[in-house]
């Protein structure tokens, strides 16, 4: 087994992976990278032509840089995910919790608030 | 509509061929990854089980049907509704002064300075004005120290004065005091048996275990509390007594005697509770304390060997286990203070010092005992209702402690089922917010949900088992093997 | 047993609803609601300030007051039931003191058109019935335990169904009062508001749910938007303090997803005070969709075990109805119950010998025809009785 997976390189004290923010956008990229700050030191900077480059160091000299960089590489593709569920989400999200917490109403209920006799809805019939 | 839209969730690889889905209710389903990437796609067909279990269960929608939103708001009102209460638990810290000197203990003193460290009379009396000034329908009153019998006057006071409050304003109040049991004598017994008031003891195992943990003069806490936990129960009725257990370095070697040592006392319920990273016990770590990863290895011994007595006959509760459970698998709101969003601190329970000093909780008080009295909300006699619970300390506590806008937890799947505990974070770290990856709150809850997700998952007997937890029931005997 | 009977009827005008007297009654107001019964012609006292009289057999003579004579099938009437005369000589029994299965039967008129339907709707207008059912709470002992309100569907009288709620917690506060609606209707908040308002003392409304999906919920109650309508009307109700209990009928179609129906209601409707899981009744529509609905019960235990668990684990309450302890997992036997009305229940020749028939819910006398193919006589078991 090679010691870097065919995507990442050999850094000065570690690996490294370059990242296209037109597949994923910074914001995926530093989630993706906060989560590994237990793991290993993480460093993000920028470089040319819409791309970042994230740096990986590792905590522990046992820390396999390949299993680093391979679960980094599919972390990516999960925050990927998460933001696009969140941007789905968010709006239905936000009408929850403004429902749980505040007295207005914001669902439409214009036909649950009818009156049984005029049974807007036509239940009754 | 064609198709079907997403509603709120998150999820975990739970392990490598299946992912989980919690909503934003804590409703949970496990899906191969197959159908959790069609899922997410939009191609699961609309006649298949998966599509109709995750439409069932609120993880996606299909019509202009006001169903899932009406029952998705009323479940997210029903889990949040911890907040209308606000501090229905009032902790007070009548003495300050033990005769105990725990190894762990956070603050308490061995003294005969009753001036110095014991609560007056007009201090309890302005700490229950406040106290009966939250609009909580039913109030719990904690009379804790030190050790509280130590003030028994003052016992008497809050719990008379107290009492008759609360039957002048038509509220319901529960007393408790928190006692190591080693100074509860017949008198005390007997207004305890009149007023109604339950006792929470300390015992952290057989006798060897116990005794090295908690020392007194004398070295006869074991005893003492043995003798007089069955004195108690018998004027008080046996289900007047709970008891609670902090895990040392050397409890740590000893969890299946410790969970026979609360079988043999009778006990129904144990809570499993690692060191306090406060007081005394920091400066201890290094002959008491262990790490989060020691601990949560005692954790699953214990909790093994808890399952098995359940599963002989004897019902016994993990408390913390339970609390856990009942958010994963319930739509109902929990109590408890260390686990909520936002946090409880201040909210949901709140601490009078001895010296009327007020906190947002008990690890607050702990905290300013050690020098940094950064959450004390003000004090009793010279702070009004308003400058304590709406000053500024408590809105930054409440603030920092939204777990849905903590970096890493905004993205965990277990939110729903977890809280924030700003207080322990900054205690340990010197942050409100946590660094999610590294901290010991994180790495306990997150490995602990899953384990008793995978315990759930895991055989028929455990899921009774728990069920019987969450209800407080035991099982029929027909349950039982 | 009758319900119902004609007779030959004199001086009957509109239908005159009382209540029956074998015995003399001393107050006068209550006289005046009563049939007096003669047998064979012989009066108890004279009839003079009754409402009519009923006469089995040969009549008296009573001149000028209402009289239905030559009844021979209503003989078990006794003090206090309550009986409808209709001009044209027909008697019928509204409620009988002895039993414990009264119930008002509102309209047979229905919204929903359910696939296994045992009473099948019709379309009548029916709604200038209140009157009477509102003379018939008038008229029942208050010291009636449990009485009903079924249909059709009952609130489709809107305000009437509302009237006779509140007559009966006006009358009849320690009756415990149970309504049959599928509850779409509530989906209306402030109907359900209306119906918290009443604050019956014991009310409780009895609300079928049949899937955790809308379209199979849906489908089998023939009704488009109905499973978001009694969803709604759940929470409303709720909302309101109106306690509901929550009624699956077993078959085909709700057997699959039975388990995780359980969980839906756990999760959603953990306030329901009662889960009712029931077997099918082989009358009425049922026969028309036999082949989508039949499955021997011996053929869903499991699933039932599984949604019986999972709704006791939550701490709900769940009762087994018309169901059978010989095909019955014994686990469940103690969450069955003899529901079935006292005449309406028999049992088989196959049962001849079972050692645990007392404790059997046995089945309903009309639809006896199609049932499982384990039904047999079970030796004597020791029978834990409900808890």
């Amino acid at each position: 087994m090679t010691a870097h997976l065919p995507w990442s390189q050999p850094s000065a004290n570690g690996a490294e992976i370059t990242v296209d923010l037109a597949v994923y956008p910074l914001e995926v990229v530093l989630r993706a990278c906060h989560a590994f700050t237990a793991r290993c030191y993480v460093f993000a900077h920028g470089a040319a032509n819409g791309r970042v480059t994230v740096e990986f160091a590792a905590r522990d000299e046992r820390e396999s840089l390949r299993e680093l960089t391979g679960a980094f590489s599919n972390a990516l593709l999960d925050y990927h995910l998460r933001a696009l569920i969140a941007a789905e989400t968010g709006a239905i999200r936000e009408l929850l919790v403004a429902q749980a917490f505040c007295e207005a109403d914001l669902l439409d209920r214009r036909e649950s608030e009818g009156d049984e006799g005029d049974d807007p809805r036509g239940i009754g019939r | 509509m064609s198709g079907y839209r997403l509603l709120p969730f998150r999820f975990l690889r739970f392990d490598g061929a299946r992912t989980l889905v919690v909503n934003e209710t804590g409703e949970y389903h496990f899906l191969t990854n197959g159908d959790f990437a069609r899922f997410t796609r939009r191609e699961l067909p609309p006649d298949s089980e998966v599509f109709l279990d995750l439409k069932a269960k609120h993880f996606l929608f299909d019509s202009g049907s006001l169903a899932p939103f009406e029952l998705l708001a009323t479940k997210y009102r029903t889990r949040k509704s911890f907040l209308e209460g606000f501090t229905s638990l009032h902790l007070f810290v009548v003495s300050l002064r033990c005769e105990h000197s725990c190894h762990y203990c956070q603050v308490s003193r061995v003294s005969a300075d009753r001036t110095r460290y014991d609560m007056t009379e007009e201090t309890a009396r302005r700490a229950l004005d406040l106290a009966f000034r939250s609009p909580a329908p039913h109030l719990k009153i904690e009379l804790q120290g030190g050790e509280p019998l130590l003030n028994f006057e003052r016992v008497r006071q809050i719990v008379l004065e107290g009492g008759a409050r609360a039957a002048r304003e038509g509220r319901q109040v529960e007393f408790v005091v928190t006692t190591n049991l080693a100074l509860l004598d017949e008198e005390m017994l007997a207004f305890f048996r009149e007023r109604d008031v339950f006792l929470s003891t300390s015992l952290d195992g057989p006798e060897a275990v116990h005794n090295a943990n908690r020392p007194r003069p004398g070295n006869d806490s074991y005893a003492r509390v043995v003798a007089n936990l069955g004195r108690a129960r018998e004027v008080l009725g046996h289900d007047r007594v709970a008891a609670l257990m902090t895990a040392t370095r050397l409890s740590l070697q000893h969890a299946a005697e410790i969970v026979d040592e609360y079988v043999a006392r009778g006990f129904s319920s144990i809570f499993l509770r690692p060191l306090s990273p406060y007081g005394f016990a920091l400066r201890t770590v290094r002959t008491t304390g262990y790490s989060t990863r020691e601990f949560l290895d005692f954790y699953v011994r214990a909790l093994e060997r808890i399952l098995e007595v359940n599963g002989q006959g004897t019902f016994l509760v993990e408390t913390y286990a339970q609390l856990l459970l009942t958010r994963m698998l319930t739509p109902f709101a929990t109590g408890y203070v260390d686990l909520q969003s936002p946090a409880g601190a201040g909210i949901g329970a709140v601490v009078y010092n001895y010296d009327g000093d007020v906190y947002a909780s008990d690890e607050s008080r702990m905290l300013a005992e050690m020098g940094d009295s950064r959450f004390r909300l003000g004090n009793v006699h010279r702070d009004s209702y308003q400058d304590l619970f709406g000053g500024a300390t408590l809105r930054t506590l409440v603030a920092a402690s939204v777990a849905e806008s903590i970096p890493g937890c905004a993205d965990c799947a277990f939110l729903p089922w977890c809280g924030a505990d700003p207080v322990h974070h900054y205690a340990t770290t010197g942050d409100l917010v946590p660094h999610v990856p590294t901290s010991d709150f994180h790495e306990r809850n997150f490995f602990i949900i899953r384990h008793l997700l995978s315990l759930y998952e895991r055989d028929e007997t455990t899921r009774r088992i728990f069920w019987s937890w969450i209800r407080e029931e035991p099982l029929a005997r027909e349950e039982v093997a | 047993m009758r319900l119902h009977e004609n007779g030959r009827v004199a001086g009957v005008d509109r239908t005159l609803v009382g209540r029956v007297a074998r015995r003399p009654v001393a107050d006068a107001g209550a006289r005046a609601d009563s049939w007096l019964i003669a047998e064979e012609g012989a009066l108890p006292c004279d009839p003079a300030g009754y409402l009519g009289v009923l006469a089995f057999g040969e009549p008296p003579a009573v001149p000028g007051m209402p009289l239905v004579a030559r009844l021979r099938q209503l003989a078990y009437l006794d003090d206090g039931d309550v009986v409808a005369v209709d001009p044209n000589g027909f008697v019928r029994t509204l409620y009988r003191r002895a039993s414990n299965h009264n119930f008002i039967l509102v309209t047979e008129q229905c919204n929903s058109l359910c696939l296994m339907c045992s009473q099948p709707p019709k379309q009548l207008d029916d709604f200038d019935r209140l009157p009477e059912h509102l003379r018939l709470i008038d008229l029942i002992d208050p010291a009636t335990a449990e009485l009903g309100i079924t249909g059709g569907e009952p609130t489709l009288f809107r305000d009437g169904f509302l009237a006779l709620v509140a007559r009966c917690g006006e009358r009849l506060p320690a009756t415990a009062l149970h309504v049959l609606t599928n509850g779409r209707l509530f989906f209306y908040r402030r109907f359900a508001e209306k119906l918290g308002r009443i604050a019956h003392p014991d009310l409780v409304l009895g609300i079928p749910l049949y899937s955790d999906v809308d379209s199979q919920h849906d489908w089998i109650v023939q009704a488009p938007g109905a499973f978001e309508e009694t969803v709604l009307g759940l929470q409303h109700l709720d909302r309101y303090g109106v306690r509901v209990e929550i009624r699956v009928v077993l078959h085909a179609l709700s057997i699959p997803r039975l388990p995780r129906l359980a969980a839906f209601i756990a999760r959603n409707f953990p306030f329901a005070c009662h889960v009712a899981l029931m077997g099918l009744e082989m009358f009425g529509l049922v026969h028309k969709h036999l082949d989508e609905l039949w499955i021997d019960p011996a053929h869903y235990q499991r699933e039932l075990l599984a949604a019986s668990e999972i709704l006791c684990d939550a701490g709900m309450n769940v009762s087994l109805y018309n169901q059978q302890l010989c095909v019955l997992d014994r686990r469940l036997w103690p969450l069955a119950r003899k529901s079935i009305s006292d005449w309406k229940n028999v049992y088989l020749p196959e049962c001849n010998g079972c050692g645990v028939m007392s404790d059997c819910g046995g089945f309903f006398a009309s639809g006896t025809k199609i049932r499982s193919a384990a039904i047999r006589p079970l030796a004597g078991l020791p029978y834990r009785a409900p808890p």
